[in-house]
């Protein structure tokens, strides 16, 4: 079985097309959430290899989220997926302890060779 | 990759963008300062732009480019909004809402041209700059020409009693009500020339609010400070071991709000060392760490903060909490039958339940969990739970960041107007006889693939919810992050600043009202927590 990945963002689009990429590529999606507190209930039971993290969500600001993610949950690796990809932003959240940032829109092969590029 | 198959979902989502922005356009001409709209608007030009980048419609997606960079602009007050950018917004959301119709029917024939409409957008982005909103609060008072301070003023802050702050908030608040009063009077008697001089005072008043609200903000480390050491000396206590962190200390909210939460925060902590986190050899036969986690983390979003409170200790089980309800009499065996999970770990904050079970010189001190559960309330706040039996508990308090002038939709229920503050509202919608459905005594409508509880707010009426079949009635969803459920209203108003004020007895005593507010004719609005009206 794969990695396991949660992925976290508010667009049922983007999540079914990151869902779709995922599964061709052999990862196990095991949950999707549409908001901050979604995503952290469902980070507080389950322990995802791969955290998939959109930073503009409707009820949390991201940055806020990401911290708390970091600090809580070591074990997951978080990789942003965003548009807002300004070189500052991604450093920003790479310095916060991400370890990817996925600038939207992404292509397929994007996304599977970053996830790959991550430590096993 | 296929693209193909996701198409349905672009244009829907698609159209779902399209049709909030236009909404919001028309509700930010009423009021063109509104930084949380525009904030808003921009999230979903940067949405639909992002999805379209995907699918690889591009003149939809540099379309919307556009538009979010004028609306950039704006936001950095770089570009005034005017009638004219309005104008240039729903134009060029019209176009898009074009594009997806050409491209939901596969006809490119139909995709329209936005050769003119492009250069104008580029022209109003490129344009000459121009202020739009009064100067920030953090310029220097020595560029207003009128207050010439003293050379000798070098002092950046000065000591303020806090009584003087309340003080400021109270007048900035009355101001409030004042403004609804000649805003009703304006409306009845139409004056000419008074228009300019009400929006220019909306948004002053506006301004003041947002400088006397900020300086009575307080980072959340002033109320966590003594946290580590509390849950430090409790756990030691009873030879428990736990690493406990908070994070987003440095986020700020109203001194008020604040002070408010601690006790709760603190009682929540006590519950999560004392019944939730186990010894360390219980952990270990769980094939847990010896060691717990308990941590508090704070988000902040447009007007609230959540303070998440989570811990990986023994949780809770949703059926023996049913099981002590019933046998205290909280709730009778029917309801129990139909309880969900989610809704049996509301069941802690119902008076007269209490889990312990035996007094413990920590479960025996402090509020029990009904009290912690109406304070929230009591802020305009709220409180959800989640739980697993062998993972742990978390608790999610959604608070106001400010208590007193806070923004409210108001509704109108048996002539009556009501408040409900914003930040406990999801959204809006109406629905037709057809579209609610019966089971047994509850009503139930869908939303998005969800099946929802419909309430009434007014009980007597709820037994008949009889309205033509042509008719719709307007429902208010609530907690659509954990327990999302419907209110059935007369009436939506819309959305207004309003100053809340405790209510002195016996009123005080009525669980479901916070506040009252005075409204623009005299008449007095409550403010209602939507949460009580389940």
């Amino acid at each position: 079985m794969g990695k396991s990945v949660l992925i976290v963002d508010d667009s049922l689009f983007i999540r079914n097309i990151l869902r779709g990429i995922l599964e061709e590529n052999s990862y196990t999606v095991i949950g999707e959430a549409a908001s901050g507190i979604d995503a952290m209930k469902k980070l507080h039971f389950e322990k995802p290899d791969i955290i998939l993290l959109d930073i503009i969500l409707p009820d949390s600001n991201g940055l806020d989220l990401l911290e708390s993610i970091i600090k809580t949950k070591p074990h997951s690796q978080v990789v942003i997926c965003s548009s807002i990809g300004t070189e500052p932003m991604i450093q920003k959240t790479l310095d916060m302890g991400a370890k990817a940032f996925i600038q939207k829109p992404f292509t397929p092969e994007h996304v599977a060779e970053v996830l790959s590029r991550l430590e096993s | 990759m296929d693209l193909s198959k996701y198409l349905d979902l672009f244009v829907s989502e698609s159209r779902n963008h399209i049709k909030n922005f236009d909404e919001l356009i028309v509700s930010l001409e009423k009021d063109d300062n509104d930084p949380a709209v525009i904030n808003e608007l921009f999230r979903h030009m940067h949405s639909l732009k992002g999805m379209a980048a995907t699918m690889q419609f591009d003149p939809v997606s540099n379309l919307a480019h556009l538009l979010e960079d004028l609306l950039d602009k704006i936001r950095d007050n770089q570009h005034s909004f005017k009638a004219e950018t309005a104008d240039l917004l729903l134009e060029g959301n019209d176009i898009l809402s074009a594009m997806i119709t050409s491209i939901e029917n596969s006809d490119n024939s139909q995709m329209p041209d936005c050769t003119s409409l492009a250069k104008r957008l580029t022209i109003a982005i490129s344009g000459p700059s121009q202020p739009a909103r009064q100067p920030s609060t953090s310029e220097s008072p020595d560029e207003s020409p009128n207050h010439l301070f003293r050379k000798t003023d070098v002092l950046k802050s000065v000591r303020i009693r806090t009584e003087t702050l309340d003080r400021l908030v109270n007048i900035t608040g009355e101001l409030y009500t004042t403004q609804h009063q000649l805003a009703n009077c304006s409306r009845k008697t139409p004056t000419a020339g008074l228009l300019a001089p009400m929006k220019q005072l909306s948004t002053l008043l506006r301004e003041l609010r947002d400088v006397v609200l900020q300086a009575r903000m307080l980072p959340f480390a002033y109320a966590a400070e003594r946290f580590p050491r509390l849950v430090r000396d409790l756990a030691r206590s009873q030879k428990k071991e736990v690493i406990f962190d908070v994070i987003g200390k440095d986020i700020e909210l109203d001194r008020g709000v604040l002070e408010e939460i601690t006790e709760p925060l603190i009682h929540i902590l006590r519950n999560a060392i004392d019944h939730g986190m186990e010894t360390p050899d219980e952990r270990i036969q769980s094939n847990k760490p010896a060691q717990g986690n308990i941590s508090i983390s704070v988000l902040r979003d447009k007007d609230h903060v959540t303070i998440a409170i989570a811990d990986d200790g023994r949780g809770m089980d949703p059926k023996l909490l049913i099981d002590h309800a019933v046998k205290k009499g909280v709730i009778s065996i029917d309801k129990a039958a139909s309880l969900l999970p989610q809704e049996a770990f509301q069941l802690i904050c119902t008076p007269g339940f209490s889990t312990a079970t035996e007094i413990s010189n920590v479960s025996g001190r402090g509020v029990g969990m009904d009290v912690v559960n109406s304070s929230i309330h009591n802020l305009g706040g709220s409180m959800t739970i989640d739980s697993r039996k062998g993972a742990g508990s978390i608790f999610f308090l959604k608070l106001p960041i400010s208590v007193s002038i806070i923004h409210a939709l108001l509704v109108v229920i048996n002539n009556q107007t009501v408040a409900f503050p914003v930040n406990t509202i999801d959204r809006t919608l109406e629905l037709k006889q057809d579209d609610i459905f019966d089971e047994g005594h509850r009503k139930f409508f869908t939303m998005k693939d969800q099946t929802l509880n419909l309430y009434n707010f007014d009980r007597d009426k709820y037994q008949s919810l009889k309205t033509p079949p042509d008719e719709y009635i307007s429902v208010v969803v609530s907690g659509l992050d954990s327990n999302p459920f419907g209110v059935a209203v007369d009436q939506i108003i819309g959305q207004q600043e309003i100053f809340i004020k405790p209510l002195g007895r016996p009123l005080a005593q009525l669980r479901s009202c916070t506040g009252g507010a005075v409204a623009g004719d005299g008449s007095i609005i409550f403010v209602m927590d939507i949460n009580t009206l389940k």
